[in-house]
C-alpha cells in the first residue's frame, strides 16, 4: 500500500539552528499515527514543516515531505494554500486561539465551504450545521449562530474539527487537540476523532506530550526526543517493549492509577534546548546506559527483537 | 491537633458564580490531602480561601484551633510564616528581577527572621534541599527550565519552615519527565519536613501519588471524600466513578468509559438538589428535589444512590 504521506530524512533549521534533524515516517490512508514527546523534541515543528506553516525563520534544511505522491515541501505557496484546509487540515491546542472571535461559529465553517468547495451562503449555511451535527454538538442549529466565546473548551474544539472536516480531508494534523481540556472531555473528543476516523477513512496525526493519549487512539507511534526520531513502531510494541532508553524512562516517569506508590523514577538532567544539543546521541547525557561511544556518533534507527525500532546502540542492554 | 479546619466554607465571585459553595475539610499536622476537579469545579478557589489569599463570604476555618475567618490583615500576615504556597507557573510567581538569592531571602526578611549571615545560610540550605546548586543563588529566574524553576518556587514557599503547603496544579506546567522529579521532590519534602499539604491537581493520579486521603469537587462543592485506595479502588459516587474512566494510560487497556450527558452547569445557576444530576447517569427525580449531604465517617460521600460499579 503506498503512503498517504512520506516525511523523509526532514531537517528544519532557524538561522544555523537545526531543530529537526534528519526526521522520517510515513503515514498510511486511514491510519492513526501519534508523534509523542516533550516540549523541545521538534513534534509540532514537524507538523507544521508538513503544512508549509513554520514561523519566519524557519526553513526546510534538507529532506522532503510527499503528500499524495507531491512533494509538498518544494510546492509554491498557492499551491499550497489549496491544498491546505482541503486535502490535509489542522486543528491546534487552543481552539480559542484558532478560531475568529467576532464571526459566528457557523460563519467560520462556511468560510472553508466557499473558498474551497464553492458553495453559496445558503447551502454553505445548512452543510454548515450538518458539520456540527457530525462532531456531535448538541443543538446544532442554535449553536451554528453562536460565537466562540459562547462555547465551552470543549465545543469549540468540536468546532474546530467540524471546520478541518468541512472538505473532508485525507489527512488531519491535530497538534495536542485535548491539552487544554478536562479528561472527561478530552474522553469524548477522542472517541470522536476514531469515529470520524472510520467513518471516513480518514488518516490522523496525533502530536502530544501526552502518553495516555498516544495510548488510547494510536496504532503506531513516533517518539520523538532533542529533534530526532527516539523510536518507532506499533502502539502495542512501543508499550509492551520499548527498545529506547529514553521510551523506557518517559513511560516509567508517568505516575498510573494502579500500582505500587513511592518515588516514581524521574529522568535526570533536562531536555537540551536546540542551541545547545549535545554531540551523538542527544539523549547520552540523561541515560543511565550511555557508554563513550553514544557521544560519538548520531545512532541510527534499527530494528529490535520487541518488535519497534529505536535509534540506540545500548537497546539490548537497556532492555 | 487537626491543623486545619474549614466549615461550610463559600465564595461567589461577580455574576453570581458560587465557586465554593459549602466545603468542609480538614487537615491534621503532617497530613496530606489531594483536592481533584474539572476546570470550574472550584479547587482553586478553595486553595485560596484556605490560605485567606481571598475571602470567604461564608463559613468558618480555623488553623491550630484558632478561628481565622476573620482575622485582621496585619494579624494573618505573621500567620503566613506557617503557610507555603506553591502555584501552577513558577514563571509567573517569580519576579524576574530579583535574583534566586533575594526570591528565597524575601520571605524571611519580610518576616524579620534572622540577619543577613542566617538568611544567607537558609538561603544555601534551602537550595540544598530543592536539589538546586549553591551558584544558583546568583542567577535570574530566566535562567532555569521550569523544572528548576518550579524548584525554586517550592524553596521559597519552605522558606520560613511553614507547617502547611498548598500546592495548586504544581507540575501541570511540565514535561513527563520533570513532573517525576517534582513529584519525588515534593514527597520527599513532606515526609522529611512533617508538612500538612492540600494537593490540588486535574492529574487523578499525580494525586494518588501525594495524597493519601482525597476529595473530589464539582461545581463548587465537595461530591466524594476518602482514603486514597478507596477512591481510587471502590469510588461511591457517580462523578468520581466517569473522571475515572476517563482517565487514558499507556500501556493499560481502555477502560470502559462512562459518557457524561451535556456540559457542566454555570456555577452561577447551579441545579435544584443533587447538582450533578443533570449529568448523572443515575439520577431520578428526587435527585432534584433533595440536595444530598456530605455523608459517612471514613468514606464520605454526597449521592443519594452511592454504589460502586459492577
Amino acid at each position: 500500500m503506498s503512503a498517504l504521506l512520506r516525511v523523509e530524512a526532514l531537517s528544519v533549521a532557524f538561522g544555523k539552528t537545526e531543530v529537526l534533524d534528519g526526521v522520517s515516517f510515513d503515514i498510511a490512508p486511514g491510519e492513526v499515527l501519534g508523534i509523542v514527546g516533550e516540549s523541545g523534541s521538534g513534534k509540532s515543528m514537524t507538523a507544521l514543516a508538513m503544512m508549509g506553516l513554520l514561523p519566519p525563520g524557519g526553513r526546510i534544511a534538507s529532506g522532503r515531505i510527499v503528500f499524495e505522491d507531491v512533494e509538498v515541501s518544494r510546492l509554491p505557496e498557492r499551491e499550497l494554500a489549496k491544498m491546505r484546509g482541503a486535502r490535509m487540515a489542522m486543528i491546534f491546542q487552543e481552539p480559542m486561539a484558532s478560531l475568529n472571535p467576532v464571526l459566528t461559529v457557523g460563519e467560520q465553517i462556511a468560510e472553508v465551504l466557499r473558498h474551497h468547495r464553492g458553495m453559496d451562503r445558503r447551502s454553505a449555511h445548512n452543510e454548515a450545521v450538518s458539520l456540527l451535527k457530525l462532531v456531535e454538538v448538541a443543538a446544532a442549529e442554535r449553536r451554528v449562530d453562536e460565537y466562540p466565546h459562547q462555547l465551552s473548551g470543549g465545543m469549540r474544539q468540536r468546532a474546530m474539527i467540524a471546520i478541518a472536516l468541512a472538505c473532508r480531508p485525507r489527512l488531519l494534523v491535530a497538534d495536542e487537540p485535548t491539552t487544554a481540556l478536562d479528561a472527561t472531555v478530552q474522553a469524548g473528543i477522542l472517541d470522536l476523532l476514531r469515529g470520524l476516523r472510520q467513518e471516513f477513512g480518514m488518516a490522523v496525526l496525533l502530536i502530544t506530550h501526552d502518553l495516555g493519549v498516544v495510548a488510547d487512539i494510536c496504532e503506531r507511534v513516533v517518539v520523538m526526543y532533542a529533534g530526532r526520531v527516539a523510536e518507532t513502531g506499533d502502539a502495542g510494541a512501543i508499550f509492551a517493549e520499548p527498545g529506547h532508553p529514553y521510551t523506557q524512562a518517559l513511560l516509567a516517569a508517568i505516575p498510573r492509577l494502579e500500582g505500587p506508590i513511592g518515588t516514581l523514577p524521574a529522568i535526570a538532567g533536562v531536555v537540551p534546548s536546540p542551541a545547545d544539543f549535545p554531540p551523538g546521541c542527544r539523549f547520552a547525557p540523561r541515560c543511565p546506559h550511555a557508554i563513550p561511544a553514544c557521544e560519538a556518533a548520531a545512532p541510527v534507527l534499527r530494528a529490535l527483537a520487541g518488535g519497534t525500532q529505536a535509534a540506540c546502540i545500548r537497546a539490548e542492554h537497556a532492555a | 491537633m487537626t491543623l486545619l479546619v474549614a466549615r461550610d466554607l463559600r465564595k461567589t465571585f461577580a455574576g453570581g458564580v458560587r465557586a465554593v459553595d459549602g466545603v468542609d475539610l480538614a487537615i491534621g499536622a503532617g497530613e496530606t490531602l489531594g483536592l481533584v476537579g474539572e476546570s470550574g469545579c472550584g479547587k482553586s478557589t478553595l486553595a485560596r480561601l484556605v490560605l485567606r489569599l481571598i475571602e470567604p463570604d461564608g463559613g468558618t476555618l480555623a488553623f491550630r484551633g484558632d478561628d481565622i475567618t476573620h482575622l485582621p490583615e496585619r494579624a494573618m500576615r505573621a500567620l503566613r510564616r506557617d503557610m507555603g504556597v506553591v502555584f501552577q507557573d513558577p514563571f509567573g510567581s517569580l519576579n524576574p528581577r530579583m535574583s534566586v538569592a533575594q526570591l528565597l531571602a524575601e520571605p524571611l526578611v519580610v518576616h524579620g527572621i534572622g540577619d543577613g549571615a542566617s538568611r544567607a545560610a537558609r538561603v544555601s540550605a534551602l537550595l540544598e534541599l530543592v536539589g538546586l546548586l549553591p551558584e544558583h543563588a546568583a542567577r535570574y529566574p530566566h535562567e532555569f527550565s521550569g523544572g528548576q524553576r518550579q524548584r525554586i518556587a517550592i524553596a521559597r514557599a519552605l522558606a520560613t519552615e511553614p507547617a502547611f503547603l498548598v500546592c495548586d496544579e504544581p507540575t501541570s506546567a511540565l514535561d513527563v519527565s520533570i513532573q517525576a522529579q517534582v513529584l519525588n521532590l515534593l514527597r520527599e519534602l513532606q515526609e522529611r519536613l512533617g508538612l500538612a499539604c492540600l494537593f490540588v491537581s486535574h492529574n487523578l493520579a499525580a494525586v494518588r501519588h501525594m495524597a493519601p486521603r482525597v476529595a473530589v469537587m464539582y461545581l463548587g462543592q465537595v461530591v466524594e471524600e476518602a482514603p486514597r485506595e478507596s477512591i481510587f479502588g471502590a469510588p461511591q459516587h457517580p462523578y468520581t466513578q466517569a473522571l475515572l474512566s476517563a482517565v487514558a494510560e499507556p500501556g493499560q487497556a481502555r477502560r470502559t468509559r462512562i459518557v457524561l450527558k451535556g456540559e457542566v452547569p454555570s456555577p452561577a445557576d447551579p441545579p435544584s438538589g443533587c447538582r450533578f444530576r443533570t449529568r448523572c447517569p443515575r439520577a431520578v427525580a428526587h435527585c432534584a428535589a433533595q440536595v444530598p449531604a456530605l455523608v459517612g465517617t471514613d468514606h464520605r460521600v454526597a449521592c443519594h444512590f452511592p454504589g460502586t460499579l459492577d
